[in-house]
């Protein structure tokens, strides 16, 4: 791995770490959100400080090259953040149209009176 | 005892209908000497179908955000449920569905019948309205899916003019699907063992408004719903 690559790297999860410890401490996004995102980063990171483990890894899996395997790698984080994602709206959705039938109701029945 | 008898009536953007489908019921009441209450669901209109009901004094919910059929109608079995009805019957406000079965649909509920749909499809009936071409077919593969799954034929499965005993009340006002509300409530219920009868019924064209189901979707709301079925059974016993 070049060395400016490893410098790029190592700037841009910084600059997500900021990010993310930004949002975290002021509490827009709860700390169980947040943990995925800061797991990635730090395997950013050590991809950044020691890039020979992923050279062995990758030999070892199969890729042909290690840009190939962190790509893959992250697409399948992506794919599994996005999936959390749809668990936690389907399960909001719910919650919301409960919400709207009863606050309704009792409208109504309030209104009557 | 006389049984107490609610029509639930979801409504979006029906505001040139529903004072005629109210009054129909009311004077269907009359004729036959029973009473019958209603209550109109106003699934977040945007038109003036809650100013209509104001007016004219209809007991209605107005739901304070569009939720579509599903979640309107089980507002509807939510309120059955808490003012103790026996029965509820469901009646689209946009004028499709023939008053004059009403009885016939509420007297067919009995200890062995717990859920009763009015039909367009069963043969000795001469409905003048059966839907377009397209939505037939869709509704035959929904059929054979049903009957694949369940080994019961509901001819019309996705008819909205159904009567409801109180155990299906409380079942619905606890969980009802939010899509595809009609197939799959059956499906459901078929597989939690409950009767259901169907019943021949006329149906009439829209006097106003659009359907819900449009041409151009039946094929994906056909995949749809088989699909929905499919998981129901995948879903075991809770």
């Amino acid at each position: 791995m070049s060395l400016n690559l490893r410098f790029g790297l190592l700037v841009t999860s910084f600059l997500l770490l900021l990010i993310v410890l930004h949002f975290t401490i002021k509490g827009k996004i709860p700390i169980k959100y947040s943990l995925v995102w800061l797991l990635s980063i730090l395997i950013l990171l050590s991809t950044a400080i020691v890039p020979n483990i992923l050279v062995i890894i990758s030999k070892l899996i199969g890729f042909v090259t290690m840009s190939n395997m962190i790509i893959g790698m992250i697409l399948i984080l992506l794919l599994l953040i996005t999936f959390t994602l749809t668990i936690i709206v389907s399960g909001q959705q719910r919650k919301i149209n409960l919400l709207i039938q009863e606050i309704s109701i009792l409208k109504a029945t309030i209104n009557k009176k | 005892m006389e049984k107490k008898v609610l029509f639930i009536i979801p409504a979006y953007n029906e505001e040139s209908n529903i004072l005629e489908t109210v009054n129909k019921i009311s004077s269907y009441a009359k004729k036959n000497k029973v009473s019958y209450d209603f209550i109109v669901i106003n699934d977040g209109s945007t038109d003036k179908t809650k100013e209509v009901c104001k007016k004219n004094n209809i007991p209605n919910i107005t739901l304070i955000h569009n939720l579509g059929i599903g979640g309107a109608v089980q507002t509807g079995y939510k309120y059955a449920l808490e003012n103790g009805y026996d029965i509820a019957i469901q009646f689209d406000g946009d004028g499709q569905h023939d008053i004059k079965y009403a009885k016939k649909l509420i007297d067919t509920i009995d200890e062995n019948i717990d859920l009763v749909i009015g039909s367009r499809y069963i043969t000795d009936n001469k409905s003048k309205f059966q839907s377009t071409f397209m939505r037939r077919v869709g509704s035959t593969c929904i059929k054979k899916c049903i009957k694949l799954f369940t080994k019961e034929t509901i001819t019309d499965p996705t008819s909205g003019f159904r009567a409801a005993s109180k155990k299906v009340i409380e079942e619905f006002a606890l969980s009802y699907p939010i899509e595809y509300p009609e197939p799959i409530s059956i499906v459901e219920l078929l597989k939690k063992k409950y009767k259901i009868k169907e019943i021949p019924v006329n149906m009439n064209e829209r006097i106003g408004g659009e359907s819900s189901i449009r041409a151009w979707k039946c094929a994906y709301y056909m995949i749809n719903v088989c699909l929905s079925i499919f998981f129901v059974f995948m879903r075991g016993d809770k």
